[in-house]
């Protein structure tokens, strides 16, 4: 394993976390009409979550595993996943992107266009990851 | 036609006084996985690394690599 499986593993786990501390921070919201719904908050919490997941899970990797990292070269090969990574999972934030622009010209409530653009971006990190994983197992996809 | 980037690499590897991955990653600039994903067909490498590979080596770079033509029905 090198440095950037380990990203990508690190990654994958963060972003569920983050995902997961949104909704269990909104879940009191729930009951309110949506135009009440205090969202800043969670957002803010689940970006931190994901921040302090991915920093606690690299320093368990290092502790629990610390002859894992075979070395830390970041080849042709790294650089190539990393991009086609990126490439492949670009479509979430597009879809993202367009979401928020809907629900702004359709004048819906600020919540709904945090969540679009939040989930949006979540699901892109949590499905880059996993398609550089699937690629460092499988190979380049093309 | 599709074509895939085939390789003896292993094989050229082996009969160069048996050098290891490890050796030949070092001596052309990689990491071990990158040279272990050439062998197993699983990565087609850049042509400035395949040169650099056949280079290594001593071996013809067209030995070395070649395309598998396919001709889809």
């Amino acid at each position: 394993m090198n440095k950037n499986q380990r990203e990508a593993i690190v990654e994958l786990i963060a972003q569920p976390i983050s995902v997961g501390v949104f909704f269990s921070l909104m879940w009191g919201e729930f009951s309110k009409p949506v135009s009440d719904y205090e969202f800043v908050w969670p957002v803010l919490w689940a970006i931190a979550a994901s921040f302090i997941a991915s920093i606690l899970a690299t320093i368990a990797f290092a502790v629990i595993f610390p002859n894992l990292l075979e070395n830390s070269v970041k080849d042709e090969r790294d650089r190539r996943i990393h991009s086609l990574g990126k490439d492949y999972t670009m479509g979430f934030y597009v879809l993202g992107c367009v979401l928020a622009l809907i629900f702004a010209m359709l004048e819906m409530d600020y919540y709904w266009i945090a969540l679009a653009v939040f989930i949006s971006a979540a699901l892109a990190s949590f499905a880059r990851s996993l398609v550089k994983l699937l690629m460092y197992r499988f190979g380049i996809f093309s | 036609m599709s074509s895939k980037l085939k390789n003896r690499l292993r094989e050229i590897r082996m009969a160069s006084n048996s050098m290891t991955q490890q050796e030949l990653a070092a001596l052309v600039g990689v990491s071990r996985q990158t040279i272990i994903s050439i062998e197993s067909g699983r990565y087609s490498p850049s042509l400035e690394l395949a040169i650099k590979l056949s280079e290594a080596l001593d071996y013809d770079l067209r030995q070395l690599f070649w395309l598998d033509q396919e001709r889809k029905q």
